[in-house]
């Protein structure tokens, strides 16, 4: 591969991953217009209160490069295959489109999850720049370096064996991690 | 003669179930192309209004997907026509994702290949999107786009000895 290729792919895949899944309007639902009314405002103001609080929390959460810290409610991360991965499933390769749609779709349907987010470059890196640990790594790193992932919730008392096993082995998929096994995580019968 | 009338009443395909399970792969190839996420959005939901009202045309499942992307291109040259002409007509948009806004969550080296990919002629940046980010084959591009695969082929090198050019490397 040559380097003007490779420099394609990793500029496209950082423009792709700008675009989540889970946040796209749904297909048929038209771009909704503002409209500057008093009341409109003052209700806005008070979402916006909220997400804006909601948000630093949410920054100030510990995120990964890769693997490890365990973001505020997250019990599984869904690492998926970044350029240039070590890893042999990823064969150095970003996850495709098609594989990320695939991902979401089968996790969409699986009972024990209850909720997902999605995590891409650019989000990784602004959660790393947040952190206390990550601050001085940011500093060498960029979002290119990021790994993509779907942050999931579980079910109370649910394992995630049967998820570890189908999901690890998708395409697109660089590794899962349970992070209710962490040491010292509690409870952490539940990861077996 | 048997096969023709099989043909003309098999089951037209599922465009929205085409859409949304591809929609996320659609939304960045417009994104691609037109620069900001809003107007990416918006391109598909308007390729997914005309392909759903147009699907009865839409006979081959092997295709669907293949003119289900060609008509978000179509979309996207249509978005472009409209910006070229904006001093007559302002089309307002948000700042692409090749602009000095996008440079901190980009990365200035990744907003430099975005540029020159951008200064290339509209086919042969086509091209290099959907082999380079959907590695797709020269026969399913060549679908896509509606030309041939042998153009496919040299419109992909052309691209990418000026893409080359652009940069100052050697491809």
């Amino acid at each position: 591969m040559s380097i003007i290729e490779d420099r394609l792919r990793d500029a496209l895949d950082g423009v792709g991953s700008s675009v989540a899944p889970l946040e796209l309007r749904p297909l048929g639902e038209t771009r909704r217009r503002l409209r500057f009314d008093v009341r409109y405002v003052a209700g806005a103001a008070a979402v916006l209160g909220m997400v804006v609080g909601a948000g630093v929390f949410m920054v100030r959460s510990p995120t990964p490069v890769e693997a490890g810290g365990r973001a505020f409610g997250v019990d599984v991360t869904v690492f998926l295959c970044t350029r240039g991965s070590a890893d042999h499933a990823c064969d150095g390769r970003s996850a495709t489109p098609t594989q990320l749609e695939a991902i979401q779709h089968y996790l969409t349907l699986q009972p024990e999850v209850r909720s997902i987010v999605f995590e891409g470059q650019t989000q990784a890196f602004a959660n790393l720049q947040g952190s206390e640990e990550g601050e001085q790594l940011a500093k060498v790193l960029g979002p290119a370096d990021m790994t993509e992932s779907f942050r999931l919730t579980l079910r109370a008392g649910v394992s995630s064996r049967a998820l570890r096993d189908q999901v690890g082995g998708m395409p697109g998929v660089s590794r899962i991690v349970d992070h209710r096994c962490d040491p010292g995580a509690i409870p952490a019968e539940q990861c077996g | 003669m048997e096969a023709e009338l099989l043909l003309s009443r098999a089951e037209p395909v599922d465009v929205a179930s085409i859409f949304a399970l591809h929609q996320l792969g659609l939304v960045r190839l417009a994104l691609m192309m037109v620069g900001d996420r809003a107007t990416a959005e918006d391109v598909v939901q308007e390729a997914f209004a005309r392909t759903h009202a147009g699907r009865a045309r839409l006979r081959d499942p092997a295709s669907a997907l293949a003119y289900v992307r060609s008509a978000v291109l179509n979309q996207c040259r249509s978005v472009l026509r409209r910006r070229a002409v904006a001093f007559r007509r302002p089309v307002p948009h948000d700042p692409p994702v090749w602009s000095a806004e996008h440079a901190a969550l980009i990365g200035e080296e990744r907003r430099e290949v975005l540029l020159a990919l951008r200064g290339l002629p509209r086919r042969q940046r086509e091209a290099l999107v959907l082999r380079y980010y959907f590695e797709l084959s020269d026969q399913e591009i060549a679908e896509t786009m509606g030309i041939s695969g042998s153009t496919v082929r040299s419109t992909i090198t052309r691209g990418l000895a000026a893409l080359g050019k652009a940069l100052g490397e050697q491809s």
